[in-house]
């Protein structure tokens, strides 16, 4: 099991800790369902009419406003992997009353919802918020996190609700109001469309609003996450000038083995590097008076996420240079291949 | 400019390949749409036509937002909603073809960048939506009014029961397509003469192949687990002749945007659809499942090429260490 270090939460960046809670960047922007993708299970699969939808954002909202706070305040003194395991039992001491009381009305939502009901005890997005943020945070700025996720959470499983009912129902509340009845919507693939189409619907507004600059909304949430990355950098710069170099060992002569030409100015074999495709950040010690890392301007940042850039700039070199390197490889295995079947003929009677 | 290119050549110019490709799909399927026609009368034309129109308008639309460029020259929205309309009964309201052709052009289509990117053929996706979204309403075909049918089900309906009729006089009604089923994939000669046709074609010859996998092994498949009480050969023809398998076979496997291009994977790609159809048919909960079988291959095929691009790179390395064995050796 993952344990992590006394200290631990000191050694979260910076950027996580000076976040502070947004209602249009943690309900809106950052949505959790739209844009994180999380606590999606319960929307896609039960969230099918307004009612299912209201007990959902209901029983969410509690878990958080009283999970967040609490991690705040206490459970950040536990270890990592104790404080999971405590956000799902409380999870669980608030779902499992509801559910008990909906069975014992007999309401028609324990019907709708399913499983899903006691499955919400273990939702993600409590999980993931306390983590990412609640520890870090003191709590009251928790209970406002906690609120605006909420927030957001409940708008958007209210209105995936409102349109599968009344277009896979044709009723609202369990009023039917017109003749309607389009299956494909109470499946979870018509929960996964719809929540997709307001994926994009959401983007698309804040791009519009963005470019005509009403709405700065999505430069806050690029310069939050500009923060981030610039930290990183500043943390592998710092860590780079620290150590010391290793002088270089003497490059042995390299015998070339029959059939396989290698240029005599060919780099040395280096560790192959796992490939990665974050966008590549320009060196600061590039910049003439590099005494400071170098801030990324915001349109620098946002052409860094550009894919296909990101591939040329970043992996392709990548690709020559392990193809490069299994071209030497290969060499070197013939070369240990030939001197062994040296030592065989020696060893031959 | 000297050598600007006029305004009609550029709505043309570009996707050759897709343009030429649709444009012998859409001749391949206006004899199914006359023969729909002959049997079912005006009303099979005008859900066909309100189908492809209603492509049509969402790829204009949503080509023009999402795409930001014309994308409607290569007919390709034309032909889904021809396709989604011969799958459909002929007597259907025309606004479930216009829900069918929306979902495929705006939910499958468009999405993933237009004719030649989409990773799922259209109108199957589109004819799978309408089949979980209405079911009671795709599967109710009403008899033509011109030929009396031999049965009052359709034949995948006998199929799911067990009965057999492939006998006798009843094989050519068969065959002529006076059965209960689709608006437009009901007529076997039709349909076969249409994909003898398309064998002309170089392009076509050599997608045919997936086309033949498929048949040949939801034949085979319906040989050995034959579901019907008569005769095994019955039970093959049946399955062949009813719903909409054969045109999924010749309209829908061969769609240039999601086959392989080696032989050897077009045939594997047949063959996944026709196994994945014909599991579908026996344990499947829908009279016609042969659209989500060709949703389902389409789904498995890119995994097929990544392994076999993978192990391709695999036997080269091996067999580029083995020379280099043999000539140290030597």
């Amino acid at each position: 099991m993952n344990q992590e270090p006394a200290g631990h939460l000191e050694q979260r960046s910076s950027a996580e800790k000076n976040k502070k809670p947004s209602w249009t960047s943690d309900a809106f922007l950052q949505n959790p369902i739209l844009v994180q993708a999380i606590g999606l299970a319960p929307v896609v699969a039960a969230a099918t009419t307004l009612r299912a939808s209201l007990i959902i954002s209901l029983v969410c909202a509690a878990q958080l406003v009283v999970c967040e706070p609490l991690a705040g305040a206490v459970l950040k003194k536990l270890p990592g992997w104790l404080r999971v395991a405590v956000y799902y039992v409380l999870g669980l001491a608030l779902t499992l009353p509801l559910l008990y009381w909906l069975e014992l009305r007999g309401d028609v939502a324990v019907t709708t919802l399913g499983l899903y009901l006691p499955l919400l005890a273990l939702n993600s997005l409590t999980a993931v918020r306390c983590e990412r943020f609640a520890v870090l945070h003191t709590p009251a700025e928790c209970l406002r996190d906690a609120l605006a996720n909420a927030l957001g959470y409940a708008a958007v499983a209210l209105v995936v609700g409102v349109i599968r009912e009344t277009l896979g129902r044709g009723s609202i509340w369990g009023r039917e109001f017109m003749s309607m009845n389009i299956r494909g919507l109470w499946m979870p693939f018509g929960g996964f469309l719809l929540v997709g189409a307001l994926a994009a619907l959401l983007k698309v507004i804040l791009r519009f609003l963005s470019e005509r600059g009403i709405y700065s909304g999505a430069d806050e949430a690029m310069e939050l996450e500009l923060d981030d990355r610039q930290e990183r950098l500043e943390k592998t710069q710092r860590l780079l000038e620290n150590k010391e170099p290793e002088p270089a060992p003497e490059p042995e002569p390299r015998r070339e083995p029959a059939g396989e030409s290698i240029p005599p100015s060919e780099p040395e074999i280096e560790p192959p590097q796992p490939l990665s495709l974050a966008p590549p950040v320009p060196a600061a010690r590039e910049e003439p008076d590099a005494g400071q890392p170098r801030r990324i301007p915001l349109e620098e940042f946002q052409e860094m996420d550009d894919p296909m850039r990101i591939f040329e700039s970043k992996v392709r070199p990548r690709i020559d240079k392990m193809a490069e390197q299994n071209t030497i490889r290969l060499a070197e295995i013939d070369k240990e291949l030939e001197s062994m079947l040296e030592r065989l003929d020696d060893l031959r009677p | 400019m000297a050598n600007a290119m006029p305004k009609w050549k550029e709505w043309i110019s570009g996707n050759q390949e897709a343009r030429q490709w649709n444009g012998v799909s859409l001749l391949m399927t206006l004899p199914l749409l006359v023969m729909g026609y002959v049997y079912y009368g005006g009303q099979a034309l005008r859900l066909a036509v309100i189908s492809a129109l209603a492509a049509v308008a969402c790829e204009l639309v949503a080509g023009l937002i999402i795409l930001r460029r014309r994308s409607l020259d290569d007919f390709n929205a034309l032909l889904i909603g021809f396709w989604i309309a011969c799958m459909l009964p002929a007597q259907i309201s025309p606004w479930f073809g216009v829900a069918g052709a929306m979902f495929a052009v705006l939910a499958v289509k468009i999405p993933f960048g237009g004719t030649m990117s989409a990773p799922f053929v259209p109108a199957a996706a589109g004819f799978a939506f309408l089949t979980v979204c209405f079911p009671e309403v795709v599967f109710s075909y009403a008899p033509s009014a011109l030929a009396e049918p031999i049965h009052s089900s359709s034949l995948a309906a006998l199929l799911r029961q067990g009965q057999s009729v492939m006998q006798g006089q009843q094989l050519s009604a068969i065959l002529q397509g006076q059965t209960v089923g689709p608006m437009g994939t009901g007529s076997i000669i039709v349909l076969a003469a249409v994909f003898a046709a398309s064998f002309l074609i170089k392009q076509r010859r050599k997608a045919a192949l997936s086309s033949l996998g498929f048949v040949v092994t939801v034949a085979l498949l319906a040989f050995l687990l034959h579901r019907s009480f008569g005769s095994r050969w019955g039970s093959v023809g049946m399955e062949l002749c009813s719903g909409s398998l054969l045109f999924a076979g010749v309209f829908l496997l061969p769609d240039p945007a999601t086959m392989p291009e080696r032989w050897y994977t077009r045939l594997l790609y047949g063959v996944m659809a026709g196994c994945v159809t014909m599991l579908l048919r026996i344990l499947g909960s829908y009279e016609e499942n042969v659209c989500f079988a060709v949703l389902l291959a389409n789904a498995i095929l890119p995994l097929i090429i990544r392994a076999r691009d993978e192990m391709g790179q695999l036997s080269e390395f091996k067999a580029r260490l083995a020379r280099k064995k043999e000539e140290l050796r030597s």
